[in-house]
């Protein structure tokens, strides 16, 4: 048995304390008291701990004199056949709070299990042993179970009929004070962009995917409006949290599995951007994606960056991009670009994924919207693709035809697809 | 056709027919006699002239063991009759118009014509016409009327009518084994007519009749309808007798049915029925009295007030089927609340609901098998409880069918009877009691009568108990008009839920509990990011709704989840999963009401979620989650509803963990299923 010779308990174990079957309801029990303290020196026979079944309280002794170290302290809820403690030859290390130890979850535990798998050759079985005082709890009368009612006529009615509103019912509050539950996509997100999911979410109940990316896009748009001038990348990657948004109206109530949301559905994104006329955002997209974007594609070099930047492109200065490189077809304003970043020919920056109806609707392949972020000095070589969300580091290459999936460190050279770290640069002290 | 019956009884009449003046001896007993005589030619003349819808059966023949036993009863007293009852009837009331109305189907009817020639209540007389069930019935009301007595209620005595024929019923036996064990003040009177429908007695009766009485240490007599003065000494010395002892008899009475069973379907040959036309005592009495005045005064009197009553149901209006309540699925109006109650054990919880019942109903009583301390139940659910209420919480015999009758005479004796069936799978043997009975009495007694039956009962797996302990059945029993099914979960207090039942029950109930329940804690606290509410129905869906940023009914639900019972606790185990490792919402609702069941409580979460998800324990063929799909059909199928059902396998429950784990629903299934429906859902075109 492992636990017999795990380093912390070198002591022989001369008998186990184990939670016995005793009744066909429970697969859980809770140990209602322990008789003697971890470390305390017992006989034989004696009393150790009182288990509390949904039929009665059993009450183990001690099949072998010796030490008693405790497993599962009071109040701790353990499935049947856990071992709970043992009764050693010396006297067991002092673990700490063993005694008040927090009840455990039984977790995944099989009940027969815990009996069959765990028992060691050498120790008896304790249910034969232990001498189970059966003290029917469950006994009517003056005792803690029972009701008693000072006037048993009123309580006759009910629970229902007894109260509209009385004791045991209440009328629902707006918004219970809920505590957060991520889910495991959207913890990965708030990981990525290091946000403070506490703060930014408090008061709200399940936090998922879609309602990080809402505050990421609410975030972008809140820059904006509050930097209209090209800000410096770092400002945004470094920018302390925004508080969600107040009103709730302007989120897409829909999105992503509820409709063709962002994307499809004119009225929605018009909701995104700040309740605009569709008429505008028809306008908007046309001009910025179609227009701008191709013109910028064949514009002299001189003006290329400003159109980039009328489409919402957020640079700083000394920016490279070359014609035929792509930045974002639908939403270019999730792509900020820091000072003296160098795009080159046939490269593709894209903020979003967006699948066909089948895959983004079974689930499959989600719609994807995340900030892209280029910082200060860095290089995209030849024919290379980055995806949504990620961001290069300052000072970073991605050489030729790579596909850049993850963020890329500063100073870090990067190649592959997908793209993968080949060099580290020193950096500057 | 054995001849030899005839030698079964004596050929010769006692003199006593013969004495000197039996009409100023009995005058009510001969008018009572002649009139049942006189109805019932009536009835087949109606019959022939297209009257009548459906069939009578006629006691011609029989009159004076009804005669005999009504003249000893007091209004305390019930009876149970079957369906050859219409001599019970107006022996114990002399109302034709209301038999002849109700067998003519009228509104002027006893029972307004839903109930028929089988089928009838007035009073403390009913009847039934399943043969065998009223046995434990009536065995329940004599239960009752003892109960009563022992707190100075006066208690009455119970009677029942059985035919030879039902003597091959094993819920009889059930209950005189019952009766005698108990005391009960139950009179079961054995009408040995030697047929059966077109059966006779030699082709299915073994040994004595009598012996199967005494077997249980119940007195049995023995009397016959041609000496009829002594049977009706014989039947007020027995009713005496058991208003002094308390004990239950048995009365054989022998007597011959001259009529058909029911209408034209009598197939035995005219010179064996002629000898018993001529010495049947009516028609000995008519020969008699032919030529006395006072009998033609009587004859026709009787015969004035028959065509009375049948001029007056003939112009009598048809009744109706109405109830007073409203039907399932009618609109409601659902408000969600929070609920508080203590976390703690399902079985201390259901514990303290029953001994609150105790405690706050004096007419309540418990029954079941091994129920009484210290054993306190298979599963310890009413452990203690005997102990301070010794009268009302006690152990049976192992006789579902009995108990669950008893439970029905109870509860039509202004009792609240809580049944216990010891494992859900043995409700099978409760299901005449629960289906012909229970179910049925209130409509066809024109809601005259309420039957507050509880039965409760475990179902469900996972402990390894095998096909005969572990499944779920209830899809058997619900759907029944006028009875509701309701069941326990880890998300509401059964206390709450027993106290609620007990202040209001008014209808036959089965709450079916479930083993791990017993086990597990029920919890009043939602797990991170969901909120815990309730309906404001008496017995609350219990939903755990997603608190998602997003305001509005349901907003940004993915999937509405219905887990019907123990199954809640998988269920809610795949939505944590769900919303961990798939980012989707669900919305879970678990409803303490199977039966009746409103698809509204769901229809603002299903509009918003369009996939739908069942999870139920039992059967998936033709079940609770067929209905529950075919309703939000008939509701919300404009929306394109995806939907699917987690249920058992095809197949009964096997022994071995892992080959019951395959077999049962559980978290693994559900996400399963549940990402099922979200792919599904991309194919449909909204
Ligand atoms: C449980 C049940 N089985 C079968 C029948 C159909 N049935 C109606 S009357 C009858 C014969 C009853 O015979 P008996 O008990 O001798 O009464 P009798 O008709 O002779 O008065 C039968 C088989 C029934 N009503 N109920």
């Amino acid at each position: 048995m492992s636990t017999q010779t795990s380093s912390a308990d070198p002591a022989p174990t001369l008998a186990e304390i184990r939670v016995p079957r005793e009744t066909v309801n429970d697969d859980t029990v809770t140990i209602q008291d322990w008789h003697v303290s971890h470390g305390d020196q017992v006989k034989a026979r004696q009393l150790l701990v009182s288990i509390e079944t949904s039929k009665a309280v059993l009450e183990v002794e001690a099949d072998a004199g010796g030490f008693v170290q405790i497993l599962h302290g009071k109040g701790a809820e353990v499935p049947i056949g856990e071992l709970i403690g043992r009764v050693l030859a010396t006297a067991p290390a002092a673990v700490a709070g063993a005694s008040t130890e927090p009840p455990r979850s039984p977790g995944g535990t099989q009940p027969g299990n815990g009996v069959n798998g765990s028992r060691g050759a050498a120790s008896t079985p304790v249910r034969s042993s232990n001498r189970l005082r059966d003290r029917q709890q469950g006994t009517v009368g003056a005792g803690s179970g029972s009701v008693a009612p000072s006037d048993p006529r009123a309580d006759a009615r009910g629970s229902v009929e007894a109260s509209a509103d009385g004791p045991g019912t209440h009328v629902l509050p707006d918004r219970p004070a809920a505590s957060l539950a991520i889910s495991k996509k959207a913890q990965a997100l708030i990981d990525e962009h290091r946000l403070d999911a506490q703060t930014i979410f408090a008061g709200h109940g399940l936090v998922r995917e879609v309602d990080v990316i809402r505050h990421l896009e609410s975030r972008i748009a809140d820059h904006q409006r509050e930097h209209p001038a090209p800000p410096s990348p770092a400002t945004i990657a470094r920018s302390a949290p925004i508080e969600p948004r107040a009103a709730a109206s302007t989120v897409n109530s829909a999105y992503p599995t509820k409709s063709r949301g962002l994307f499809g559905d004119a009225a929605s994104s018009a909701k995104d951007r700040g309740n605009r006329s569709v008429l505008w955002l028809a306008w908007n997209y046309f001009w910025r994606n179609w227009l701008l974007g191709n013109l910028a594609r064949w514009a002299p070099r001189g003006v290329i960056l400003p159109i980039h930047r009328m489409r919402g492109v957020k640079m700083g200065r000394d920016v490279f991009i070359d014609p035929t490189a792509i930045i974002e077809t639908a939403f270019p304003e999730n792509i900020t670009i820091g000072n003296d970043v160098r795009i080159t020919a046939g490269c593709v920056i894209m903020s979003h994924i967006k699948a066909p109806h089948y895959l983004r609707e079974s689930g499959l392949v989600p719609v994807v919207l995340k900030p892209v972020i280029l910082e200060d000095h860095c290089f995209i070589g030849v024919n290379s693709v980055v995806m949504p969300g990620v961001t290069i580091g300052k000072a970073s290459v991605v050489t030729s035809g790579s596909v850049v999936v993850t963020n890329v460190p500063p100073y870090t050279m990067v190649q592959g697809n997908p793209a993968k770290v080949i060099k580290q640069f020193p950096k500057p002290a | 056709m054995g001849h030899s019956v005839l030698s079964v009884f004596s050929p010769v009449n006692d003199p006593r027919t013969l004495l000197p003046d039996p009409l100023s001896n009995f005058p009510a007993e001969l008018k009572t006699a002649l009139t049942i005589r006189m109805v019932e030619q009536r009835l087949l003349k109606l019959f022939s002239e297209g009257k009548l819808f459906g069939t009578v059966h006629t006691c011609i023949g029989q009159e004076f063991v009804g005669v005999s036993v009504s003249r000893c009863l007091n209004d305390r007293d019930t009876i149970f009759s079957n369906h050859r009852g219409h001599g019970h009837f107006l022996s114990y009331r002399r109302d034709i118009l209301a038999l002849i109305g109700e067998i003519m189907g009228k509104s002027c009817g006893v029972c307004g014509g839903r109930g028929g020639s089988q089928h009838t209540q007035i009073d403390g007389f009913y009847s039934n016409g399943i043969q065998g069930g009223i046995a434990p019935v009536a065995a329940g009301q004599a239960f009752a009327h003892k109960l009563k007595g022992s707190t100075g209620g006066g208690g009455g005595i119970a009677v029942v009518y059985i035919g030879d024929g039902t003597l091959g019923q094993g819920a009889l036996y059930e209950s005189l084994n019952i009766a005698s064990k108990w005391d009960l003040p139950v009179l079961f009177v054995n009408e040995n007519n030697l047929f059966a429908q077109s059966t006779s007695q030699t082709q299915t009766l073994a040994g004595d009749i009598n012996a199967r009485a005494e077997a249980f240490g119940i007195k049995a007599w023995h009397s016959d309808t041609w000496d009829w003065p002594k049977l009706l000494d014989n039947m007020r010395a027995c009713i005496d007798e058991i208003r002094r002892t308390g004990r239950p008899a048995w009365h054989r009475v022998d007597t011959f049915r001259l009529m058909a069973h029911s209408k034209g379907d009598d197939n035995r040959p005219q010179e064996y029925v002629q000898p018993f036309f001529d010495r049947d005592p009516v028609n000995v009495l008519m020969k008699r009295y032919e030529a006395d005045p006072r009998w033609k005064a009587m004859e026709t009197e009787i015969a004035a007030e028959i065509e009375a009553a049948v001029a007056a149901a003939d112009a009598a209006p048809w009744g109706d089927v109405r109830m007073d309540e409203h039907k399932p699925g009618s609109a409601h109006e659902y408000h969600w609340q929070h609920r508080t109650f203590e976390k703690e054990k399902g079985v201390a919880a259901v514990r303290k609901g029953l001994e609150h019942g105790l405690e706050c109903h004096p007419n309540l009583v418990l029954i079941g098998e091994d129920i009484e301390s210290p054993y306190g139940g298979a599963f310890k659910a009413t452990m203690g409880l005997s102990t301070r209420w010794p009268e009302r919480v006690r152990n049976t015999p192992i006789s579902e069918h009995a108990i669950s009758g008893i439970g029905n005479g109870l509860a039509l004796c202004g009792m609240i009877p809580v049944v216990e069936i010891m494992f859900g799978d043995f409700m099978t043997l409760c299901a005449d009691q629960w289906i012909n009975h229970a179910a049925k009495f209130r409509f066809m007694f024109n809601d005259k009568v309420r039957v507050p039956l509880i039965i409760r009962t475990p179902m469900g797996g996972k402990r390894g108990y095998a096909a005969t302990h572990s499944q779920s059945i209830e899809k058997h029993f619900v759907g029944l008009p006028d009875t509701q099914v309701l069941c326990l979960n880890h998300r509401y207090s059964p206390t709450l839920l027993y106290k609620d039942l007990f202040a209001s029950i008014d209808r036959p109930t089965l709450v079916i509990e479930n083993k791990i329940l017993y086990g597990q804690n029920v919890n009043p606290d939602p797990p991170p990011g969901f909120d815990l509410i309730f309906t404001n129905e008496r017995f609350p869906t219990a939903r755990l709704k997603p608190d998602t940023n997003e305001h509005g009914a349901g907003a940004g639900t993915d999937i509405t989840i219905v887990a019907l019972g123990g199954v809640a606790v998988d269920a809610e185990e795949a939505v944590i999963r769900l919303f961990n490792d798939e980012d989707l919402v669900c919305d879970l609702f678990m409803p303490t009401r199977l039966y009746p069941f409103d698809i509204g409580v769901l229809e603002p979460s299903l509009r918003q979620s369009r996939r739908l998800l069942i999870v139920e324990e039992g059967q998936g063929f033709v079940s609770m989650s067929s209905e529950i799909i075919a309703q939000a059909c008939e509701r919300l199928g404009h929306l394109g509803l995806s939907a699917r059902r987690v249920t058992a396998t095809p197949n009964p429950i096997p022994a071995a963990r892992p080959l019951e784990q395959l077999c049962l629903p559980g978290a693994n299934h559900i996400v399963t299923k549940a990402l099922e429906v979200m792919r599904e859902h991309a194919n449909v075109q909204r």
